[in-house]
């Protein structure tokens, strides 16, 4: 009886520390995990705000008139082949892929660069339980203004 | 259990007192054991994966604010030194050496000519949480690195 009280003791023990360590590494894998998606989202944010500042420089100068004043104007096709050609331009990042610049790129206003980009993140570790990765979507605003 | 209390009062104390003192002897060496053997690799692990992702996240930011800044400066000189400090500040924000970090600014034509693309790509060198602490030894964990790229503006 006693012996076996103690036996039943040692294995808890022992059990009860493998599964605190399996919790403990399911823990750090899933904060691994999302901190990569964090990181493939700032990674693609900083890609839109590169390809939203090399948009708003496509501005076309109005000089103004009677009934305007004078300012900068942007247009949907200029917008969107200025982003696109930025993306072409760079190296794709490792973490993330798939960045495509998404329809709703352009110019709305007129004034202000609007782009919308979309990429996939494969986070670390637990990539096979989402075998396409997580689809992510950051949109950015830059405009040209005008100074004295 | 009957046998043991035939024994008589005595003998049942004494016979169960030290087995208990025994088990919990065994369980607590056992803990300790276990302990130093699981809980501190994992503890280690633990510090060694946040020291990574740490790294990760200061060349990222280091990368993309290395590349707004250099754009925006009037001449090579002052643009790579105020890039320079957006790398210091962004690894020293994330508790690490800016001696560690590296970097590099490409352009493609002339740097700051209008339309010009500047890449930059920042390295860090990730040290080992308590063996990198100790001086004369250099254990690295990793080495991270982000690259960012960004357009000279038409007019400054």
């Amino acid at each position: 009886m006693r012996q076996l009280d103690g036996k039943g003791e040692d294995g808890q023990i022992m059990v009860l520390m493998i599964g605190y360590v399996l919790l403990a590494l399911l823990v750090v894998t899933v904060v691994a995990a999302a901190g990569s998606l964090y990181l493939g989202q700032k990674k693609l944010l900083s890609i839109a705000d590169s390809a939203a500042l090399a948009a708003a420089d496509t501005f076309v100068l109005s000089g103004g008139s009677a009934t305007a004043d004078p300012g900068t104007f942007l247009n949907n096709q200029g917008v969107r082949s200025a982003a696109q050609d930025y993306l072409a331009g760079i190296e794709s990042p490792t973490t993330i892929g798939g960045v495509t610049l998404d329809a709703e790129t352009g110019a709305p206003d007129g004034h202000t660069a609007y782009v919308v980009m979309t990429a996939v993140v494969h986070p670390l570790f637990i990539n096979f339980l989402v075998p396409d990765g997580i689809p992510i979507k950051v949109t950015s605003t830059a405009r040209a203004n005008l100074e004295l | 259990m009957r046998s043991s209390r035939g024994n008589g009062l005595q003998g049942a104390e004494a016979g169960c007192t030290p087995s208990e003192n025994g088990e919990q002897g065994s369980a607590v060496v056992e803990f300790i054991f276990l302990a130093v053997l699981l809980m501190i690799p994992i503890v280690y692990l633990i510090l060694t994966v946040g020291q990574v992702q740490a790294g990760a996240y200061a060349v990222v930011g280091a990368a993309d604010q290395a590349a707004k800044v250099y754009v925006l400066s009037s001449d090579t000189s002052s643009a790579g030194q105020a890039a320079e400090q957006a790398v210091q500040l962004a690894m020293e924000d994330m508790g690490f050496d800016a001696a560690n970090a590296t970097l590099t600014i490409t352009c493609d034509g002339g740097c700051l000519t209008a339309g010009a693309k500047v890449h930059t790509r920042v390295e860090l060198r990730i040290e080992l949480p308590v063996v990198g602490a100790v001086p004369g030894v250099t254990a690295t964990a990793a080495t991270v690195h982000a690259t960012a790229s960004q357009k000279v503006g038409r007019f400054k």
